[in-house]
């Protein structure tokens, strides 16, 4: 009972103390807030509220100067001043006191000489006096300003003054004085106290003469019986003193004129000399937060109920439960530690020979699969030039783009036309740049019409042009080059116009200029205008012909300067793609072949002269004839079509050509606007590659060959032993025997497993979807492990909603060796009379697999390796299982191919739950995972096999 | 992805105890594997002729016709699909029935055996001789 009692206290003492602090601290923190936030607003309204002061003076300032400038009031001044005529004074006088009734805020207003002697006022009492010491004088000399004298009235407020000067010419007449009202500023005050609570307010107070604070508005809490008007200026503690004395702040205790402790912000005016506060009395802001307390009181109180009550509760059902239990597990722990001890050494011992065994297994495969990957690495290597190879077409991409320079020569060719258009209106104007090295694309007629042309038309245009050529002297260095030329067909280009269905008419009249360059004694015509006309209305004049002649030089100079940099290009890409490695040939729209390096001449062992691109397609076609199996199925000059049309890289996987395999790409050319303009082909040697690759295949089924042999060979020896084939054998030996056998099943598993991991990773092993029922699939792998499940006892089932499953695309051989690796495992790793699971369900894209076992579990420092090659968790290999340490490795690969995914949970000893996701369409997610895996927009043309016992190996660009 | 289910089977009881046996002819060069045949195969009932290579095999099944070929791929002087393409070349022999028996396990090579001719192909070392031997009677009737 004592405990209990203890137990009671101390759950008293844990709840209550954070109570209490609690409590306390959200007190003060409510206080504290509250006050934090009302300086706050302090704050704020003390700057309104000086801004509206100042704004207020200054518009009393500017009314008493726009009187003192009043230039009645200037001259009658003057003339007062010179002649003392009291009919002036009497004016000013009358002025002045229509001044204060229409302005209440001045109650006096008086007229000031320059010597400081009142001369004339509203309030006769002042008439003479003299104020030449007072500062409102002083300061009225010069500018409109408030001024208070330091001289207190009858209430103790501080009389103010605004004054301005009064002047005519340049000459100070005097000054213009308005004692001011006070009370105006008060309305100002009042104005922001209502925001405030009750006991809020602004107060305003200037120096005395002294130096103490005056107030100058009439304070809400005038009648209090401690009220003060004057503030003495030692009381520091009262805000109003710290405004005084410019000291600009909030403040949480200070007083005011009645001694009350307030909040309070101050400001100081500085034009004025006057401190403004904005207060508040602490105690009517502190009774907001006060309430907060006692509803902490109450849910403290409330709180300490329950905690009591719990306690009670607690203490009973705590003693219950804790002492039995504990006695329980101490002793059955203590009771199983003996017998842990036991098991432990017998672990150890057949984990030691399970070792050794292994050892010995393993070592024998660990040199072959050192070999197997040297090989790998070979190939790896090989590949890796491949990629390579995307840079070399970029490059050549980039280059090409270069050659699109001739685009500017059309812009000449443009700007000159219009010109010869504007000198000959209503006519043709057609022309041809003449060919040659670096120009040879120029292989159109231009054509400007202004309406539409005839055939007839632009066959004359080209024969006019030809016998034009054909005529030209011999001192023209280019002449052969352009009967050449012209002779051959050549298309039309209408730069404006267009051609006529019709035949058209030939012109009635033309003529025929050329443009041309000099060099010495030979010329050379860069190109030739023909100027034509249907209707020969006006006829062509020297003068014509001459200025047409002057526009077609200069189109010749032009021209000439972008031949020259086009040739100069022309020779860079040359360079580059003349030293390179690959075989490259580079053809334009028309499909005319414009560079062919060195290497593509040696690969395809032609003349490099005169090949078109279709024969250079025929050779492939041919090369396939030759070798005397099947035909190959990719048609060079289609993929060349297939390029210029879809503007899509072509890859040709393999092509044979005089007993070497190369790969072939078609990459679109394009010219700066992105349009295409030809195309390149790279033909890549790889020869070396294929035979790499024949090599790794070759080795991997030689390996499996002399591993299997002898491993075969012993188990079928074995199996003969023990089913008595041989003879009776007594049982002890029997015994040694079958865990020989097990050892030697083993072993077929692992090289098993092993080869088809090394298929895995070189990409080998081929993935042939068709339309599966994996129900089935997932019946006959579980029917197929029942055996196994039995001798362990453990229980195989299988749940499905009937009819939930739809077939989908899969390999069906690599989904019953994924079922059955993971089902092996769930029997395998499994306890004795425990549960494998399989369920398999559909959600929305995706069919779930699920494989539960009840067993051994993995553990958490493991869960990061097990789908590694070759890892076993610890606890596996502890325990008496075999395993190669592949099966998941397997399992990963597959379901992540098919865009799949593996997840699982464990808890150790509990079980493992391996959970496949599948989705419903596998080649759909395929597809999506290569587009974000390849960047090139590429079109892979398989190619036939030529019936060789190896795969056409799909080659990964990533 | 193993067998391991598959046990030792019990003896079987001999067939054949009345009529002529059956002659099966194995093209085997592994002396191990020659052995479990000639063994297993007498121990069946079945008259058994074990060859070391395939131009071996060419001449004992020309000498007398047999009723079924067990033929290894890897083997000196003429390998398996050689020997298997000549047999079905042999308008007398063509009838005969070849399994393919190999431990070569490529996918291309069992596609490569079906197409020559062989009504079946099993890798040795993934059967157990008693799976192995319903198929020899599966095929032998």
């Amino acid at each position: 009972m004592t405990t209990r009692i203890r137990l009671i206290i101390i759950s008293l003492l844990i709840a209550i103390i954070p109570m209490i602090l609690i409590g306390t601290l959200s007190f003060f923190n409510s206080r504290q807030l509250v006050i934090s936030e009302t300086l706050d607003k302090l704050d704020a309204v003390a700057t309104v509220q000086e801004a509206r002061v100042v704004e207020v003076v200054e518009a009393s300032e500017n009314k008493v100067n726009s009187f003192a400038n009043d230039s009645g009031l200037s001259s009658r001044l003057l003339s007062y001043l010179d002649t003392k005529d009291g009919q002036d004074g009497f004016w000013i006088e009358q002025w002045l006191v229509n001044l204060s009734k229409d302005n209440k805020e001045f109650d006096k207003l008086f007229v000031v000489n320059s010597f400081g002697s009142v001369l004339l006022s509203t309030d006769d009492s002042l008439l003479g006096s003299d104020f030449s010491e007072s500062e409102f004088f002083v300061t009225g000399k010069q500018e409109a300003l408030l001024t208070s004298s330091k001289l207190l009235d009858e209430d103790d407020k501080p009389i103010l003054y605004i004054s301005a000067p009064i002047i005519f010419g340049e000459r100070l007449l005097g000054v213009l004085v308005a004692q001011y009202n006070t009370e105006v500023l008060s309305a100002v005050t009042k104005l922001f106290a209502t925001g405030l609570g009750d006991t809020g307010e602004t107060v305003l107070a200037a120096k005395d003469a002294d130096g103490n604070a005056a107030y100058i508005t009439s304070n809400k809490f005038e009648t209090h019986p401690q009220a003060k008007k004057i503030i003495d200026k030692g009381a520091y503690r009262v805000a109003i003193i710290q405004a005084i004395i410019k000291n600009e702040d909030v403040f949480t205790e200070s007083f005011d004129y009645r001694g009350e402790m307030v909040l309070a912000a101050t400001r100081y005016i500085e034009p004025y000399d006057w401190g403004l506060v904005v207060k508040i009395d602490k105690s009517e802001v502190l009774a907001g937060a006060a309430v907060l307390p006692k509803q902490i009181q109450l849910v403290g109180a409330l709180t300490l109920l329950l905690v009591i009550a719990f306690a009670w509760g607690a203490s009973e059902s705590i003693f219950h439960f804790m002492s039995k239990p504990i006695k329980e597990a101490m002793d059955a722990l203590r009771a199983s530690e003996a017998s842990l001890k036991v098991a432990n050494r017998e672990l150890a011992k057949s984990q030691a020979q399970l070792q050794y065994l292994n050892r010995r297994l393993e070592e024998k495969v660990g040199e072959r699969t050192r070999e197997l990957e040297a090989t790998v690495g070979r190939l790896n290597e090989a590949q890796g030039e491949l990629k390579d190879k995307y840079n070399y077409i970029e490059n050549l991409r980039v280059l090409l783009e270069r050659f699109t320079i001739t685009i500017d020569a059309r812009n000449v060719m443009e700007t000159v036309l219009k010109a010869i258009a504007s000198l000959t209106p209503h006519h043709t104007v057609s022309y041809v740049i003449a060919g040659g090295e670096g120009l040879e694309f120029l292989d159109s007629i231009y054509v400007w019409a202004e309406g539409p042309v005839g055939s007839k038309y632009l066959a004359n245009i080209q024969s006019e042009l030809y016998e034009y050529v054909k005529s030209l002297g011999d001192s023209t260095s280019n002449k052969n080059d352009l009967i050449k030329q012209l002779g051959s067909r050549m298309s039309f280009e209408f730069l404006a116009g267009t051609k006529d269905e019709g035949e058209g008419a030939v012109p009635k009249q033309s003529f025929i200029t050329p443009f041309i360059t000099k060099t010495g004694e030979q010329t050379k015509v860069v190109g030739l205008f023909h100027i034509g006309d249907i209707s020969a209305e006006v006829p062509y004049t020297n003068e014509k012909i001459k200025s047409i002649r002057d526009v077609a030089s200069i189109a010749a100079a032009n021209l000439e300067r972008i031949h020259a940099l086009v040739s100069s290009e022309k020779s860079k890409i040359s360079d580059l793609v003349h030293s390179m490695s690959n075989g490259v040939l580079m053809f334009d729209k028309n499909k005319r072949i414009i560079v062919i390096n060195p290497m593509m001449v040696k690969m395809l062992e032609i003349e490099q002269e005169n090949i078109a691109l279709s024969d250079f397609a025929n050779l492939f076609v041919k090369a396939a004839e030759e070798t005397e199996e099947e035909t190959q199925s990719v048609n060079v000059a289609d993929a060349v079509e297939m390029t210029l049309v879809s503007a899509k890289t072509i890859h040709i996987e393999r092509l044979e050509y005089k007993s070497k395999y190369y790969e072939m790409f078609i990459a679109p050319v394009r010219d700066y606007e992105r349009k295409i303009s030809g195309g390149a082909i790279i033909l890549h040697d790889i020869t070396h590659m294929t035979e790499i690759d024949r090599m790794k295949t070759e080795f991997l089924s030689v390996a499996a060959h002399q591993l299997r042999t002898p491993l075969g060979s012993m188990r079928w020896s074995m199996e003969m032993l023990l089913s008595g084939d041989i003879g009776e054998i007594p049982e002890p030996v029997k015994e040694v025997l079958q865990q020989t056998y097990d050892s030697n099943q083993r072993m077929i598993t692992l090289v098993n497993d092993l080869l088809n991991v090394s298929r895995i990773d070189q990409g080998m092993v081929k993935d042939e979807p068709e339309m599966t029922d994996i129900l089935e699939i997932i019946r006959a792998a579980i029917g197929e492990i029942k055996p196994e499940a039995e001798r362990k006892s453990v229980k195989v089932v299988f749940e499905v909603e009937e009819g939930s499953i739809p077939k989908i695309m899969i390999d069906p051989k690599r989904f019953r060796e994924v079922v059955q690796n993971l089902l092996s495992n769930a029997v395998k790793y499994n306890r004795p009379n425990g549960t494998a699971t399989v369920k398999v369900e559909k959600l929305a894209e995706r069919i779930n697999i699920r494989v539960a076992d009840t067993g051994m579990g993995i553990p958490k420092k493991n869960r990061g390796r097990i789908f590694s090659k070759f890892f076993r968790a610890e606890n596996a290999v502890r325990g008496e299982t075999e395993g190669s340490g592949l099966g998941l490795f397997v399992v990963k690969s597959y379901v992540e191919r098919w865009g799949g995914r593996v997840d699982f949970e464990s808890e150790e000893g509990k079980g493992t739950t391996f959970t496949i996701s599948l989705p419903v369409n596998i080649e759909m997610a395929k597809k999506e995972a290569e587009k974000e895996d390849g960047e090139m927009d590429m079109i892979e043309m398989p190619v036939e096999n030529k019936g060789e016992s190896q795969e056409t190996k799909k080659t990964e660009y990533v | 992805m193993s067998n391991q289910s598959d046990q030792p089977q019990q003896l079987e009881k001999k067939e054949q105890s009345s009529g002529p046996k059956k002659y099966i002819l194995v093209a085997e060069d592994d002396k191990f594997y020659a052995n479990i045949y000639r063994t297993k195969l007498t121990k069946e009932g079945y008259e058994v002729v074990v060859v070391g290579d395939g131009a071996q095999a060419m001449k004992l099944a020309r000498q007398k016709k047999p009723d079924l070929i067990l033929l290894d791929i890897v083997m000196p002087v003429k390998d398996g699909f050689e020997t298997l393409k000549e047999l079905k070349a042999d308008a007398n022999l063509k009838s005969v029935k070849v399994i393919v028996l190999s431990n070569l396990g490529q996918e291309e090579d069992i596609k490569k055996a079906k197409e020559l001719g062989a009504v079946d192909y099993i890798v040795k070392a993934n059967v157990s001789i008693g799976q192995m031997m319903s198929k020899i009677k599966s095929f032998i009737t």
